[in-house]
């Protein structure tokens, strides 16, 4: 597909590519990236391209991979006034995103106990197909958690205010409305709180050695300030309530096309004016399945803090366990920009891709005000994540959006055949990391090699400025689902 | 048909009933689901998914359950059956590895079904990936002189 290049790291893919584009697209990537970019994404990509009332232009980010309707690493703004919203921009699993605990511990204390701190931890964070938290909740008591997010956290002792200061949107999306969502979502979810699913969602117990710190001012103000500390990090999402909610409004948006007018080219990108009817209910249906998110890596949060508490034997001021951040990947907002020179009020689509605001933008923590949002970017569990600070480019380029993980390059059927998840075990353990797996299969499916490399990625973002590197944070224990 | 190279696949008494195709979801799970019939292909279909999730072979014959589905076409009642199977692992914490389809009504479609399985909790060791929900995404059921075939993808 014709595209060119606009300046260092970025790619214009113009109208004229393909019929129907209402915005060109832009590819933000590397000349080593865009060789091996899935023929995929450009389709996806375009496609997005061609939706009503999408404004700017619609943007892929360095770790884009095909994935159905919008590409995984997608952005795209819609006009709130003539604008659609689609559940295929966001994704099934709505606000599957990073949370980042800091700690005083560093590694040399932390090794002798790691093994007995990955047991507690694979006990208390359920991980793995279909499992069940510790919590079943009453109807009533589950729509507080769809309405107040992390907030229903922190009136049940789940967390601390200094916790809600540090999430994304004070991991409460207000405009949430559970009379959206159906009986079923609430069945599906309501004693998931706590779960960290499977696929590529982990726990990792991780370290940030002296050479890996490239930013030290902003790494101290993000709480990173001891040789070899020790961090956690959580990758997962809304669970069963936001695979539902958004397997049900895929659902109603597509029988709702006809009533529209709406054409799309991939079922996936099932859209409905973000003002008509059905774009509200999925827009406070999709809030609903965000907080229950929010509140779900709060929740996994206070079951860590239990584990490392009974472990080390101290408490959890002594142990330092506080929150760096929690953003979403997977979400849609409303929020505003200067596009084509006017400032216009927009509902940002990002699928697999990550909130990247700049210092002094809306909605961040006083006390990150001036060093702008912290970003953390996963990539395979066995070369380790970065921890990254949003910029004004972002703000300017990209409706303040960055990557979200490596993206994979293999599918989970080569890993199988590649390696047995016994011998990946074994690899893993001589290079330092204590793995805990709910299943054998599901860990060779996460091998390392089925994912680009990380550090390619990751300097993508850094040289093109949507995101500045901090620092990388090496896995030495990992809790698969 | 853009089917992809053929990963694993599962027959009985040399009879396809599903395969899953490698590179058209790299990050996610796709298959053939096949049949002589619609209610083969959906039973086979429902194969596939729960093969995603855990060994089959180990998934015993524990428990039963009564299901119906409806389908303004056949796509749509493919779709909203291995829809309903996912909702139902997650509701009772179980995996089915035998389904039996009749399909009930044909306008619009409906499936009733019987399910055997067995709770997640008897299957330790035996599992791999959670489905999180059944994609449109290349979603098709084509007729050929060897039956029908369902392309599905499902998401990861």
């Amino acid at each position: 597909m014709e595209k060119h290049r606009i300046k260092d790291g970025v790619w214009e893919i113009p109208t004229s590519a393909k019929k129907g584009m209402r915005v060109p697209a832009r590819l933000y990537s590397s000349d080593k990236l865009i060789k091996s970019l899935d023929q995929g994404v450009y389709e996806q990509v375009t496609n997005v391209a061609c939706l009503p009332g999408i404004v700017g232009h619609a943007l892929c980010m360095p770790d884009g991979h095909w994935g159905y309707g919008f590409p995984i690493g997608g952005v795209a703004a819609f006009s709130t006034d003539d604008g659609v919203i689609s559940p295929g921009g966001i994704g099934f699993d709505i606000n599957c995103g990073m949370r980042l605990i800091r700690t005083n511990l560093v590694e040399d204390e932390i090794r002798p106990k790691l093994p007995q701190l990955l047991d507690r931890l694979f006990n208390y964070v359920p991980a793995g197909v279909g499992v069940k938290g510790p919590l079943t909740l009453s109807k009533p008591e589950f729509n507080k958690v769809l309405e107040q997010g992390a907030g229903w956290c922190l009136k049940n002792g789940y967390a601390s205010e200094a916790d809600i200061d540090r999430l994304e949107a004070r991991g409460c999306i207000e405009w949430a409305d559970p009379d959206t969502i159906s009986d079923k979502v609430v069945q599906r979810g309501r004693d998931q709180l706590g779960t960290l699913g499977s696929g590529n969602h982990y726990l990792e117990v991780e370290v940030v050695r002296p050479e890996n710190v490239f930013d030290q001012r902003i790494a101290e103000r993000l709480g990173i300030n001891l040789p070899n500390q020790i961090v956690v990090l959580i990758h997962c999402g809304s669970r069963g309530c936001g695979h539902q909610t958004a397997t049900e409004y895929l659902q109603v948006f597509t029988k709702a096309h006809k009533k529209y007018g709406i054409e799309v080219n991939d079922r996936e990108l099932a859209c409905a004016p973000f003002k008509s009817q059905e774009g509200q209910a999925y827009f406070r249906a999709m809030a609903c399945a965000a907080n229950n998110a929010f509140a779900n890596r709060q929740f996994i949060v206070h079951n860590v803090r239990r584990a490392f508490v009974e472990v080390f034997g101290k408490s959890e001021a002594e142990l330092g366990l506080q929150t760096v951040y929690d953003v979403a990947h997977n979400i849609a907002k409303v929020e505003r920009y200067k596009i084509d020179g006017r400032e216009q009020e927009v509902i940002v689509h990002r699928k697999g891709a990550t909130r990247s605001f700049g210092p002094h933008a809306p909605d961040l923590p006083s006390s990150y005000r001036d060093i702008g949002q912290p970003v953390f970017v996963g990539g395979s569990m066995q070369t380790g994540s970065y921890l990254l600070v949003g910029t004004q480019l972002a703000m300017e380029e990209t409706y303040g959006s960055t990557l979200h993980g490596s993206g994979r390059t293999m599918s989970r059927i080569k890993a199988k055949k590649s390696v047995r998840g016994e011998d990946l075990l074994k690899q893993m353990k001589e290079q330092g990391i204590v793995v805990r797996a709910a299943s054998m299969r599901g860990l060779a499916e996460e091998a390392g090699f089925a994912y680009k490399q990380i550090d390619d990625v990751i300097g993508a973002v850094d040289s093109i400025g949507i995101s500045r590197k901090v620092a990388k944070l090496v896995p030495i224990g990992n809790i698969k689902g | 048909m853009d089917s992809g190279s053929i990963g694993e696949r599962n027959q009985v008494a040399g009879k396809r009933q599903f395969e899953f195709i490698d590179d058209i979801a790299t990050a996610d799970a796709a298959y053939h689901a096949y049949g002589d019939s619609l209610s083969e292909l959906l039973e086979n279909a429902a194969l596939g998914l729960f093969a995603t999730m855990a060994d089959i072979k180990q998934i015993k014959p524990l428990t039963r359950r009564q299901v119906s589905v409806k389908g303004d076409d056949r796509e749509e009642l493919l779709y909203n059956w291995l829809a309903e199977l996912v909702y139902l692992k997650d509701l009772h914490a179980e995996l089915y590895s035998r389904t039996e389809v009749t399909i009930a009504a044909s306008r619009p479609l409906e499936l009733t079904a019987t399910l055997h399985g067995c709770p997640i909790t008897e299957l330790t060791g035996h599992t791999s990936c959670d489905v999180k929900a059944v994609t449109y995404h290349r979603l098709a059921i084509e007729e050929s002189d060897e039956g029908l075939t369902a392309t599905i993808v499902l998401d990861l």
